[in-house]
């Protein structure tokens, strides 16, 4: 297991970092219906790989 | 046994989508429901009744056979070893009948088409809507998505809401799941380039990367 800091726009950085691999991100905007925040729109957008938004403790 | 929800149409994204649905439920053992959601047509500002029409016959076959080759594709050569799989039609909007059944879903999986193909800048509707609208975790699926080998990592991104630590359980089991190494990451936003602003909010990352390193190794021991 690894650990990162990086420095830039969230989503952009996020998004070019992961390289096409499964990003996970938390979905507080989404889970207090404001619809998915901005780096979870963006990386969903731009990701060249799937990305998952976990909105609660649900599983 | 967890269930993964996948939504399809006869789009490249919705085959992308189910793909990794497949792969996925079957690394972690879940079970999967394929929803195909149609509307009759509408004449004079009527939608004609569900049962006089029915569902479209082609986009059924199709659908049907899709998940019947990426069955076979995934190695599945019998239905005994495969995920339970069942395909359930709704005569309804596809995002309402995704929102709706991903109540009883663990995961809920789309593609992503993107709403200007020409400009990839905007979510499709569907996409959107789910993540709206989520119940649990909405995994979104790019229509050229290439599913990664069992090397390839998990990679969560963190942040300091308490969000994040549901994402770092649910990363943590997908990686151990897939075998694959988790990294977490923390992203120091723009504005904070300055050096007094960068020292403080490095030094804050830090806290919450280790906080997300032992929630992880918790939620997933054999984490590597």
């Amino acid at each position: 297991m690894t650990s990162t800091v990086l420095v830039g726009r969230p989503g952009e950085a996020l998004t070019r970092h992961t390289e096409g691999n499964l990003l996970v991100l938390g979905g507080h905007a989404a889970a207090r219906g404001h619809g998915p925040g901005t780096t979870g729109r963006y990386c969903a957008e731009h990701a060249r790989g799937p990305v998952a938004v976990v909105a609660g403790p649900h599983f | 046994m967890s269930l993964v929800l996948v939504g399809v149409d006869e789009s490249g994204a919705s085959q992308s989508a189910l793909e990794w649905a497949l792969d996925d439920a079957t690394r972690t053992g879940a079970s999967i429901e394929v929803l195909y959601a149609w509307q009759p047509p509408v004449y004079g500002g009527y939608p004609a009744h569900p049962l006089a029409w029915g569902p479209p016959e082609e986009a059924l076959r199709s659908c049907a056979a899709a998940v019947r080759s990426m069955l076979f594709r995934a190695g599945h050569e019998s239905p005994d070893d495969a995920p339970p799989c069942t395909v359930t039609i709704v005569a309804d909007s596809a995002a309402r009948a995704l929102e709706r059944a991903s109540e009883r879903a663990d995961v809920l999986v789309v593609g992503e088409r993107p709403a200007w193909p020409m400009v990839r800048v905007a979510l499709g509707s569907v996409a959107l809507a789910c993540l709206r609208h989520p119940h649990g975790v909405v995994v979104i699926v790019p229509e050229r998505a290439r599913l990664k080998d069992g090397a390839a990592r998990v990679v969560a991104g963190l942040d300091e809401d308490e969000h994040w630590q549901h994402a770092v359980r649910w990363a943590a089991q997908e990686a151990s799941a897939r075998g694959a190494g988790l990294e977490l990451v923390a992203v120091l936003p723009a504005h904070q380039w300055d050096l007094a602003g960068l020292s403080l909010g490095q030094a804050a990352s830090e806290r919450v990367l280790e906080e997300g390193v032992r929630r992880a190794l918790a939620a997933a021991p054999e984490s590597r």
